[in-house]
Protein backbone atom coordinates (compact mmCIF):
# COMPACT_ATOMS: atom_id res chain seq x y z
CA UNK A 1 0.00 0.00 0.00
CA UNK A 2 2.69 2.14 1.29
CA UNK A 3 4.33 1.33 -2.41
CA UNK A 4 1.23 2.48 -4.30
CA UNK A 5 0.62 5.78 -2.42
CA UNK A 6 4.57 6.21 -3.37
CA UNK A 7 3.98 5.77 -6.78
CA UNK A 8 0.18 7.91 -6.48
CA UNK A 9 3.17 10.78 -4.91
CA UNK A 10 5.94 10.44 -7.71
CA UNK A 11 3.34 10.36 -10.66
CA UNK A 12 1.53 13.85 -9.37
CA UNK A 13 4.45 15.27 -8.94
CA UNK A 14 5.77 14.37 -12.55
CA UNK A 15 2.37 15.32 -13.78
CA UNK A 16 2.38 18.59 -12.10
CA UNK A 17 6.34 19.30 -13.30
CA UNK A 18 5.23 18.66 -16.67
CA UNK A 19 2.56 20.91 -16.67
CA UNK A 20 4.05 23.74 -15.06
CA UNK A 21 7.00 23.17 -17.58
CA UNK A 22 5.12 24.27 -20.17
CA UNK A 23 4.16 27.16 -18.32
CA UNK A 24 1.31 28.47 -20.71
CA UNK A 25 -2.30 26.18 -18.95
CA UNK A 26 -2.32 28.01 -15.36
CA UNK A 27 -2.69 31.72 -17.24
CA UNK A 28 -4.19 30.57 -20.09
CA UNK A 29 -7.29 29.27 -17.75
CA UNK A 30 -7.29 32.36 -15.13
CA UNK A 31 -7.48 34.40 -18.59
CA UNK A 32 -9.78 32.29 -19.84
CA UNK A 33 -12.32 32.38 -16.96
CA UNK A 34 -11.79 36.33 -16.15
CA UNK A 35 -12.31 36.70 -20.06
CA UNK A 36 -15.23 34.14 -19.54
CA UNK A 37 -17.19 36.49 -16.64
CA UNK A 38 -16.52 39.86 -18.59
CA UNK A 39 -18.77 38.05 -21.62
CA UNK A 40 -21.01 36.92 -18.96
CA UNK A 41 -21.46 40.64 -17.82
CA UNK A 42 -22.41 41.68 -21.10
CA UNK A 43 -24.87 39.08 -21.94
CA UNK A 44 -27.13 39.73 -18.76
CA UNK A 45 -29.53 42.30 -18.65
CA UNK A 46 -28.95 45.26 -15.87
CA UNK A 47 -31.78 44.25 -13.95
CA UNK A 48 -31.03 40.60 -13.53
CA UNK A 49 -30.37 39.41 -9.94
CA UNK A 50 -27.54 38.01 -8.77
CA UNK A 51 -29.03 34.12 -8.44
CA UNK A 52 -28.68 34.28 -12.32
CA UNK A 53 -24.91 35.79 -12.28
CA UNK A 54 -24.28 33.10 -9.72
CA UNK A 55 -25.34 30.16 -12.59
CA UNK A 56 -23.22 31.91 -14.79
CA UNK A 57 -20.27 31.22 -12.28
CA UNK A 58 -20.70 27.69 -12.60
CA UNK A 59 -20.59 27.68 -16.30
CA UNK A 60 -17.94 29.61 -15.89
CA UNK A 61 -16.30 27.02 -14.04
CA UNK A 62 -17.12 23.68 -16.06
CA UNK A 63 -15.84 25.42 -19.22
CA UNK A 64 -12.47 26.57 -17.74
CA UNK A 65 -12.71 22.54 -16.79
CA UNK A 66 -12.74 21.39 -20.09
CA UNK A 67 -9.78 23.49 -20.85
CA UNK A 68 -7.39 22.40 -18.11
CA UNK A 69 -8.55 18.34 -19.23
CA UNK A 70 -7.82 18.99 -22.44
CA UNK A 71 -4.21 19.76 -21.67
CA UNK A 72 -3.95 16.89 -19.12
CA UNK A 73 -2.54 14.65 -21.81
CA UNK A 74 -1.19 16.48 -23.98
CA UNK A 75 2.62 16.01 -23.19
CA UNK A 76 1.90 12.43 -22.92
CA UNK A 77 0.60 12.41 -26.23
CA UNK A 78 3.41 14.41 -27.95
CA UNK A 79 6.10 12.61 -26.07
CA UNK A 80 4.46 8.82 -26.07
CA UNK A 81 5.39 9.48 -22.17
CA UNK A 82 1.84 7.56 -21.38
CA UNK A 83 3.03 4.11 -22.54
CA UNK A 84 6.44 4.47 -20.99
CA UNK A 85 4.15 5.14 -17.68
CA UNK A 86 1.79 2.57 -18.00
CA UNK A 87 5.01 -0.03 -18.57
CA UNK A 88 6.51 1.37 -15.98
CA UNK A 89 3.81 1.15 -12.89
CA UNK A 90 2.66 -1.77 -11.79
CA UNK A 91 -1.01 -0.34 -10.71
CA UNK A 92 -2.18 1.87 -13.66
CA UNK A 93 -5.20 3.60 -11.38
CA UNK A 94 -1.71 5.15 -9.84
CA UNK A 95 -1.72 7.15 -12.93
CA UNK A 96 -4.93 8.22 -12.86
CA UNK A 97 -4.76 9.85 -9.16
CA UNK A 98 -1.48 11.57 -10.41
CA UNK A 99 -3.65 13.22 -13.06
CA UNK A 100 -6.55 13.92 -10.98
CA UNK A 101 -3.90 15.52 -8.59
CA UNK A 102 -2.36 17.61 -10.93
CA UNK A 103 -6.04 18.60 -12.79
CA UNK A 104 -7.62 19.40 -9.21
CA UNK A 105 -4.12 21.82 -8.86
CA UNK A 106 -5.19 23.85 -11.67
CA UNK A 107 -8.56 24.18 -11.13
CA UNK A 108 -7.89 25.27 -7.81
CA UNK A 109 -5.40 27.99 -9.28
CA UNK A 110 -7.78 29.68 -11.58
CA UNK A 111 -10.73 29.53 -8.71
CA UNK A 112 -8.49 31.47 -6.54
CA UNK A 113 -8.22 34.20 -9.52
CA UNK A 114 -11.81 33.59 -10.59
CA UNK A 115 -13.92 33.50 -7.04
CA UNK A 116 -12.69 36.88 -5.96
CA UNK A 117 -12.87 38.77 -9.79
CA UNK A 118 -16.65 37.19 -9.89
CA UNK A 119 -17.00 38.86 -6.54
CA UNK A 120 -15.95 41.72 -7.65
CA UNK A 121 -17.88 42.12 -10.94
CA UNK A 122 -21.11 40.38 -9.56
CA UNK A 123 -21.85 39.71 -6.37
CA UNK A 124 -20.28 38.40 -3.28
CA UNK A 125 -19.33 34.90 -3.21
CA UNK A 126 -20.70 33.03 0.18
CA UNK A 127 -19.07 30.29 2.24
CA UNK A 128 -21.90 27.94 0.86
CA UNK A 129 -20.47 28.58 -3.26
CA UNK A 130 -17.00 28.10 -1.80
CA UNK A 131 -17.68 24.42 -0.27
CA UNK A 132 -19.71 23.39 -3.44
CA UNK A 133 -16.84 24.69 -5.44
CA UNK A 134 -14.47 22.93 -3.50
CA UNK A 135 -16.24 19.77 -3.92
CA UNK A 136 -17.52 20.01 -7.68
CA UNK A 137 -13.37 20.32 -8.09
CA UNK A 138 -13.28 16.84 -6.96
CA UNK A 139 -15.74 15.24 -8.95
CA UNK A 140 -14.74 17.48 -12.60
CA UNK A 141 -11.22 16.20 -11.86
CA UNK A 142 -12.61 12.66 -11.34
CA UNK A 143 -14.62 11.96 -14.12
CA UNK A 144 -12.94 14.67 -16.48
CA UNK A 145 -9.47 12.79 -16.48
CA UNK A 146 -10.81 9.86 -17.38
CA UNK A 147 -12.73 10.99 -20.00
CA UNK A 148 -9.63 12.80 -21.07
CA UNK A 149 -7.48 9.83 -21.49
CA UNK A 150 -10.57 8.08 -23.04
CA UNK A 151 -10.62 11.45 -25.80
CA UNK A 152 -6.77 11.39 -25.87
CA UNK A 153 -6.83 7.65 -27.19
CA UNK A 154 -9.43 9.20 -30.27
CA UNK A 155 -9.07 10.82 -33.81
CA UNK A 156 -11.13 13.66 -32.25
CA UNK A 157 -9.78 14.99 -29.44
CA UNK A 158 -10.10 17.84 -28.32
CA UNK A 159 -13.34 17.86 -30.03
CA UNK A 160 -14.45 14.67 -28.30
CA UNK A 161 -13.70 15.64 -24.45
CA UNK A 162 -16.81 17.86 -24.34
CA UNK A 163 -19.28 16.07 -26.00
CA UNK A 164 -18.08 13.25 -23.45
CA UNK A 165 -17.85 15.52 -20.34
CA UNK A 166 -20.80 17.95 -20.29
CA UNK A 167 -23.95 15.11 -19.79
CA UNK A 168 -21.87 13.92 -16.88
CA UNK A 169 -21.09 17.16 -15.21
CA UNK A 170 -24.88 18.40 -15.42
CA UNK A 171 -25.38 16.99 -11.47
CA UNK A 172 -22.73 18.91 -10.65
CA UNK A 173 -23.67 22.04 -12.11
CA UNK A 174 -27.38 21.27 -10.63
CA UNK A 175 -25.61 20.43 -7.12
CA UNK A 176 -23.48 23.51 -7.37
CA UNK A 177 -25.66 25.82 -8.60
CA UNK A 178 -28.63 24.48 -5.92
CA UNK A 179 -25.98 25.16 -3.04
CA UNK A 180 -25.31 28.79 -4.19
CA UNK A 181 -28.77 29.60 -4.82
CA UNK A 182 -31.19 27.96 -2.50
CA UNK A 183 -31.18 29.39 1.51
CA UNK A 184 -30.82 25.72 2.19
CA UNK A 185 -27.67 24.13 0.47
CA UNK A 186 -26.96 21.13 2.97
CA UNK A 187 -28.65 18.66 0.48
CA UNK A 188 -26.66 20.55 -2.65
CA UNK A 189 -23.17 19.91 -0.53
CA UNK A 190 -24.46 16.27 -0.05
CA UNK A 191 -25.36 15.25 -3.30
CA UNK A 192 -21.95 16.84 -4.62
CA UNK A 193 -20.20 14.52 -2.02
CA UNK A 194 -22.35 11.57 -2.92
CA UNK A 195 -21.30 12.05 -6.99
CA UNK A 196 -17.75 12.58 -5.59
CA UNK A 197 -17.56 9.43 -3.93
CA UNK A 198 -19.95 7.33 -6.83
CA UNK A 199 -17.27 8.66 -9.66
CA UNK A 200 -14.16 8.65 -7.77
CA UNK A 201 -14.53 5.09 -7.41
CA UNK A 202 -15.62 4.28 -10.45
CA UNK A 203 -12.84 6.41 -12.46
CA UNK A 204 -10.61 5.21 -10.46
CA UNK A 205 -11.76 1.54 -11.08
CA UNK A 206 -12.02 2.01 -14.66
CA UNK A 207 -9.12 3.67 -15.46
CA UNK A 208 -6.88 0.54 -16.01
CA UNK A 209 -9.04 -0.25 -18.75
CA UNK A 210 -9.56 2.79 -20.62
CA UNK A 211 -5.13 3.26 -21.22
CA UNK A 212 -4.25 -0.63 -21.17
CA UNK A 213 -3.79 -1.54 -24.92
CA UNK B 1 -31.98 -23.31 -30.92
CA UNK B 2 -30.18 -20.02 -31.10
CA UNK B 3 -30.97 -19.58 -34.58
CA UNK B 4 -34.79 -19.91 -33.92
CA UNK B 5 -34.72 -17.07 -30.85
CA UNK B 6 -34.79 -14.39 -33.39
CA UNK B 7 -37.89 -15.35 -35.10
CA UNK B 8 -39.73 -16.47 -31.56
CA UNK B 9 -39.03 -12.70 -30.44
CA UNK B 10 -40.20 -11.47 -33.23
CA UNK B 11 -43.27 -13.42 -33.35
CA UNK B 12 -43.91 -13.19 -29.65
CA UNK B 13 -43.81 -9.16 -30.13
CA UNK B 14 -45.56 -8.97 -32.81
CA UNK B 15 -48.97 -11.11 -31.25
CA UNK B 16 -47.93 -9.46 -27.51
CA UNK B 17 -47.50 -5.73 -28.66
CA UNK B 18 -50.59 -6.05 -30.96
CA UNK B 19 -52.45 -6.97 -28.59
CA UNK B 20 -51.20 -5.09 -25.68
CA UNK B 21 -52.12 -1.48 -28.02
CA UNK B 22 -55.54 -2.82 -29.08
CA UNK B 23 -56.46 -3.22 -25.57
CA UNK B 24 -54.99 0.00 -24.93
CA UNK B 25 -56.93 1.69 -27.85
CA UNK B 26 -59.73 -0.18 -26.97
CA UNK B 27 -60.69 -1.95 -24.50
CA UNK B 28 -59.03 -0.15 -22.05
CA UNK B 29 -61.90 2.53 -19.92
CA UNK B 30 -60.85 6.11 -20.79
CA UNK B 31 -59.46 7.96 -17.95
CA UNK B 32 -62.05 10.10 -16.00
CA UNK B 33 -59.31 13.47 -15.92
CA UNK B 34 -57.40 13.32 -18.78
CA UNK B 35 -59.66 11.84 -21.26
CA UNK B 36 -58.30 10.12 -24.10
CA UNK B 37 -55.04 11.55 -24.38
CA UNK B 38 -54.16 9.63 -21.24
CA UNK B 39 -54.11 6.61 -23.72
CA UNK B 40 -50.78 7.96 -24.70
CA UNK B 41 -48.91 6.50 -21.18
CA UNK B 42 -49.74 2.85 -22.55
CA UNK B 43 -47.04 3.76 -25.30
CA UNK B 44 -44.84 5.88 -23.53
CA UNK B 45 -44.08 4.24 -20.37
CA UNK B 46 -43.87 0.81 -21.82
CA UNK B 47 -41.00 2.34 -24.48
CA UNK B 48 -38.83 4.37 -21.16
CA UNK B 49 -39.04 1.15 -18.90
CA UNK B 50 -37.55 -0.89 -22.37
CA UNK B 51 -35.21 1.91 -22.97
CA UNK B 52 -33.70 1.98 -19.56
CA UNK B 53 -33.77 -2.27 -20.08
CA UNK B 54 -31.75 -1.73 -22.76
CA UNK B 55 -29.66 0.69 -21.33
CA UNK B 56 -28.92 -1.87 -18.77
CA UNK B 57 -28.64 -4.46 -20.82
CA UNK B 58 -25.82 -2.69 -22.75
CA UNK B 59 -23.64 -2.53 -19.51
CA UNK B 60 -24.30 -5.84 -17.94
CA UNK B 61 -22.53 -6.95 -21.38
CA UNK B 62 -20.33 -4.32 -20.86
CA UNK B 63 -19.33 -5.64 -17.28
CA UNK B 64 -18.97 -9.11 -19.08
CA UNK B 65 -16.43 -7.43 -21.68
CA UNK B 66 -14.16 -5.98 -18.63
CA UNK B 67 -14.41 -9.20 -17.24
CA UNK B 68 -13.96 -11.97 -19.34
CA UNK B 69 -12.42 -10.21 -22.14
CA UNK B 70 -14.02 -11.41 -24.59
CA UNK B 71 -14.55 -9.84 -27.81
CA UNK B 72 -18.14 -10.42 -28.76
CA UNK B 73 -19.87 -8.55 -25.49
CA UNK B 74 -18.42 -5.56 -27.23
CA UNK B 75 -20.81 -5.91 -30.06
CA UNK B 76 -23.76 -6.78 -28.07
CA UNK B 77 -22.95 -4.28 -25.22
CA UNK B 78 -23.04 -1.67 -28.57
CA UNK B 79 -26.33 -3.27 -29.89
CA UNK B 80 -28.07 -2.76 -27.22
CA UNK B 81 -26.92 1.00 -26.73
CA UNK B 82 -27.97 1.14 -30.11
CA UNK B 83 -31.51 0.00 -29.09
CA UNK B 84 -32.09 1.51 -25.98
CA UNK B 85 -30.79 5.12 -27.80
CA UNK B 86 -33.99 4.42 -30.12
CA UNK B 87 -36.68 3.56 -27.46
CA UNK B 88 -34.89 7.35 -25.91
CA UNK B 89 -35.64 9.66 -29.35
CA UNK B 90 -39.10 7.31 -29.27
CA UNK B 91 -39.53 8.66 -25.25
CA UNK B 92 -38.53 12.16 -26.30
CA UNK B 93 -40.87 12.08 -28.71
CA UNK B 94 -44.12 10.33 -27.75
CA UNK B 95 -43.68 12.50 -24.09
CA UNK B 96 -43.37 15.53 -25.84
CA UNK B 97 -46.77 14.73 -27.60
CA UNK B 98 -47.98 13.82 -24.44
CA UNK B 99 -47.13 17.27 -23.21
CA UNK B 100 -48.59 18.72 -25.57
CA UNK B 101 -52.06 17.19 -25.47
CA UNK B 102 -52.06 17.96 -21.48
CA UNK B 103 -50.83 21.14 -21.08
CA UNK B 104 -50.57 22.54 -24.75
CA UNK B 105 -47.13 22.91 -24.66
CA UNK B 106 -44.21 20.81 -26.48
CA UNK B 107 -41.24 20.97 -23.49
CA UNK B 108 -41.50 20.85 -20.00
CA UNK B 109 -38.79 21.36 -17.52
CA UNK B 110 -40.93 19.96 -14.82
CA UNK B 111 -41.01 16.63 -16.79
CA UNK B 112 -38.33 14.79 -14.90
CA UNK B 113 -38.99 12.04 -17.44
CA UNK B 114 -38.50 14.07 -20.20
CA UNK B 115 -35.55 16.00 -18.69
CA UNK B 116 -33.62 12.62 -18.13
CA UNK B 117 -33.92 11.19 -21.17
CA UNK B 118 -32.80 14.27 -22.74
CA UNK B 119 -29.62 13.97 -20.79
CA UNK B 120 -28.92 10.50 -21.47
CA UNK B 121 -29.70 11.02 -25.14
CA UNK B 122 -26.93 13.79 -25.11
CA UNK B 123 -24.55 11.10 -23.03
CA UNK B 124 -25.52 8.21 -25.11
CA UNK B 125 -24.93 10.31 -28.70
CA UNK B 126 -21.60 10.90 -27.26
CA UNK B 127 -21.30 7.61 -26.94
CA UNK B 128 -21.43 6.97 -30.57
CA UNK B 129 -18.99 9.71 -31.26
CA UNK B 130 -16.51 8.18 -28.84
CA UNK B 131 -16.74 4.99 -31.09
CA UNK B 132 -16.82 6.61 -34.87
CA UNK B 133 -13.81 8.21 -33.53
CA UNK B 134 -11.62 5.70 -32.59
CA UNK B 135 -10.30 2.80 -34.63
CA UNK B 136 -11.55 -0.67 -33.56
CA UNK B 137 -9.71 -2.81 -31.40
CA UNK B 138 -9.74 -4.06 -27.48
CA UNK B 139 -8.71 -0.41 -26.45
CA UNK B 140 -11.94 0.87 -28.28
CA UNK B 141 -13.91 -2.49 -26.91
CA UNK B 142 -12.98 -1.05 -23.25
CA UNK B 143 -13.38 2.35 -23.55
CA UNK B 144 -17.04 1.85 -24.46
CA UNK B 145 -17.74 -0.54 -22.23
CA UNK B 146 -16.17 2.06 -19.35
CA UNK B 147 -18.61 4.77 -20.32
CA UNK B 148 -21.76 2.12 -20.69
CA UNK B 149 -21.00 1.55 -17.15
CA UNK B 150 -21.10 5.36 -16.38
CA UNK B 151 -24.26 5.81 -18.14
CA UNK B 152 -26.47 3.03 -15.97
CA UNK B 153 -24.77 4.95 -13.24
CA UNK B 154 -25.90 8.30 -14.66
CA UNK B 155 -29.17 7.96 -14.40
CA UNK B 156 -30.10 7.18 -10.96
CA UNK B 157 -27.85 10.18 -10.59
CA UNK B 158 -28.97 12.69 -12.68
CA UNK B 159 -32.55 11.20 -11.55
CA UNK B 160 -31.91 13.02 -8.18
CA UNK B 161 -30.43 15.60 -9.52
CA UNK B 162 -33.05 16.79 -11.60
CA UNK B 163 -35.09 16.78 -8.36
CA UNK B 164 -33.36 18.57 -6.52
CA UNK B 165 -33.23 20.87 -9.63
CA UNK B 166 -36.96 21.33 -9.60
CA UNK B 167 -36.93 23.13 -6.33
CA UNK B 168 -34.89 26.75 -8.48
CA UNK B 169 -35.24 25.62 -12.16
CA UNK B 170 -39.06 25.42 -12.49
CA UNK B 171 -41.56 24.20 -9.59
CA UNK B 172 -43.73 21.70 -10.74
CA UNK B 173 -47.00 22.82 -11.46
CA UNK B 174 -48.26 19.57 -13.68
CA UNK B 175 -48.37 16.42 -12.49
CA UNK B 176 -50.04 13.36 -13.55
CA UNK B 177 -50.05 11.56 -10.11
CA UNK B 178 -53.93 11.20 -10.74
CA UNK B 179 -56.42 8.79 -8.92
CA UNK B 180 -55.10 5.18 -9.01
CA UNK B 181 -55.07 3.20 -12.19
CA UNK B 182 -58.06 0.82 -12.82
CA UNK B 183 -57.21 -3.02 -12.70
CA UNK B 184 -58.17 -3.11 -16.37
CA UNK B 185 -55.73 -0.32 -17.10
CA UNK B 186 -52.86 -1.66 -15.27
CA UNK B 187 -53.36 -4.65 -17.04
CA UNK B 188 -53.43 -3.23 -20.70
CA UNK B 189 -50.18 -1.44 -19.44
CA UNK B 190 -48.51 -4.67 -18.78
CA UNK B 191 -49.16 -6.28 -21.76
CA UNK B 192 -47.94 -3.24 -23.56
CA UNK B 193 -44.91 -3.82 -21.28
CA UNK B 194 -44.27 -6.95 -21.84
CA UNK B 195 -44.54 -6.53 -25.98
CA UNK B 196 -42.15 -3.39 -25.79
CA UNK B 197 -39.41 -5.80 -24.46
CA UNK B 198 -40.38 -8.51 -26.81
CA UNK B 199 -39.87 -6.11 -29.65
CA UNK B 200 -36.82 -4.21 -28.10
CA UNK B 201 -35.63 -8.13 -27.90
CA UNK B 202 -36.43 -8.89 -31.63
CA UNK B 203 -34.85 -5.60 -32.92
CA UNK B 204 -31.92 -6.64 -30.24
CA UNK B 205 -31.25 -9.93 -32.46
CA UNK B 206 -31.73 -8.71 -35.77
CA UNK B 207 -29.41 -5.99 -35.54
CA UNK B 208 -27.09 -7.95 -33.97
CA UNK B 209 -27.18 -10.50 -36.87
CA UNK B 210 -26.68 -7.73 -38.98
CA UNK B 211 -23.67 -6.08 -36.89
CA UNK B 212 -22.09 -9.50 -36.91
CA UNK B 213 -22.44 -10.36 -40.70
CA UNK B 214 -20.92 -7.12 -41.20
CA UNK B 215 -18.11 -8.06 -39.04
CA UNK B 216 -17.73 -11.31 -40.54
CA UNK B 217 -18.00 -9.76 -44.02
CA UNK B 218 -15.03 -7.51 -43.29
CA UNK B 219 -13.23 -10.25 -41.69
CA UNK B 220 -13.50 -12.06 -45.33
CA UNK B 221 -12.26 -8.53 -47.35
CA UNK B 222 -9.12 -8.65 -45.07
CA UNK B 223 -7.92 -12.43 -45.22
CA UNK B 224 -9.00 -12.47 -49.43
CA UNK B 225 -7.34 -9.06 -49.30
CA UNK C 1 -61.10 12.90 -34.84
CA UNK C 2 -60.97 15.39 -31.64
CA UNK C 3 -57.54 16.91 -31.00
CA UNK C 4 -57.14 14.80 -28.10
CA UNK C 5 -57.53 11.42 -30.54
CA UNK C 6 -55.00 12.99 -33.39
CA UNK C 7 -52.22 13.35 -30.52
CA UNK C 8 -52.52 9.88 -28.87
CA UNK C 9 -52.74 8.87 -32.84
CA UNK C 10 -49.47 10.26 -33.53
CA UNK C 11 -48.03 9.13 -30.22
CA UNK C 12 -48.73 5.41 -31.58
CA UNK C 13 -47.59 6.46 -35.06
CA UNK C 14 -44.23 7.33 -33.74
CA UNK C 15 -43.53 3.88 -32.85
CA UNK C 16 -44.96 2.27 -35.93
CA UNK C 17 -42.83 5.07 -37.79
CA UNK C 18 -39.24 4.47 -35.39
CA UNK C 19 -39.65 0.61 -36.25
CA UNK C 20 -40.58 0.90 -40.03
CA UNK C 21 -37.51 3.44 -39.93
CA UNK C 22 -35.21 0.81 -38.31
CA UNK C 23 -36.45 -1.67 -40.71
CA UNK C 24 -35.68 0.24 -44.13
CA UNK C 25 -31.78 0.80 -42.61
CA UNK C 26 -31.60 -2.96 -42.23
CA UNK C 27 -33.05 -3.68 -45.71
CA UNK C 28 -30.37 -1.13 -47.09
CA UNK C 29 -27.89 -2.73 -45.01
CA UNK C 30 -28.27 -6.70 -46.03
CA UNK C 31 -28.75 -4.77 -49.99
CA UNK C 32 -25.06 -3.73 -49.04
CA UNK C 33 -23.84 -7.52 -47.63
CA UNK C 34 -25.52 -9.38 -49.96
CA UNK C 35 -23.36 -7.23 -53.13
CA UNK C 36 -20.00 -7.35 -50.63
CA UNK C 37 -20.87 -11.13 -50.37
CA UNK C 38 -21.83 -11.73 -53.75
CA UNK C 39 -17.92 -9.23 -54.63
CA UNK C 40 -16.28 -11.47 -52.51
CA UNK C 41 -17.61 -15.21 -53.83
CA UNK C 42 -16.49 -13.43 -57.24
CA UNK C 43 -12.87 -12.38 -55.48
CA UNK C 44 -12.58 -15.76 -54.48
CA UNK C 45 -13.38 -18.20 -57.42
CA UNK C 46 -10.34 -16.12 -59.07
CA UNK C 47 -8.13 -16.87 -56.31
CA UNK C 48 -8.55 -20.19 -57.26
CA UNK C 49 -7.62 -19.87 -60.66
CA UNK C 50 -11.08 -20.52 -62.05
CA UNK C 51 -12.75 -18.65 -64.47
CA UNK C 52 -14.90 -15.53 -63.05
CA UNK C 53 -18.55 -17.15 -62.52
CA UNK C 54 -20.98 -14.09 -61.57
CA UNK C 55 -24.02 -16.14 -62.59
CA UNK C 56 -23.25 -18.85 -60.18
CA UNK C 57 -22.66 -16.66 -57.53
CA UNK C 58 -25.29 -14.95 -57.85
CA UNK C 59 -27.47 -17.37 -57.62
CA UNK C 60 -25.74 -18.69 -54.95
CA UNK C 61 -26.54 -15.38 -52.86
CA UNK C 62 -30.00 -15.94 -54.64
CA UNK C 63 -30.44 -18.95 -53.18
CA UNK C 64 -29.53 -18.25 -49.94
Amino acid sequence: MSGYLGDVAALARTSLLLELRQRDTVPAMVLFVVSALVVFRFSLPADASDLASLGLLWIAIVFTAILALTRAFVAERDQRVLDGLVLATGDRSAIWLGKVAGVLAFLVLAELVALPAFALFFAAVGWETVAAVALANVGIAAVGTLLAAMAAASRARELLLPLLFLPLVIPVVVGGVGASVEPDPGRYLAFLGLYDLIFAILAWASFDYVVAE
Amino acid sequence: MRNNLGPALAVGALLVLGTGLGLALFWAPEDADQGVSQRIFYVHVPIALTAYACFGWGAWKALRLLWTREARYDLESYTAIHMGTIFGVLVLVTGSIWAKVSWGIWWSWSERQLVLFLVLFLFYSAYFMLRYSTDPGPRRANMSAVYALFGVVLIPVSFLAIRLAENFIHPVVFTREGPQMAGSMFFAFCVCLAGMLLLAAALYQAELAGKRLDARVRELREALA
Amino acid sequence: MSGGEAYVFAAYLALFVAVLGWLVIHAFKIARLSRELAELVELARRRDGKAPAPDAAEARVAGQ
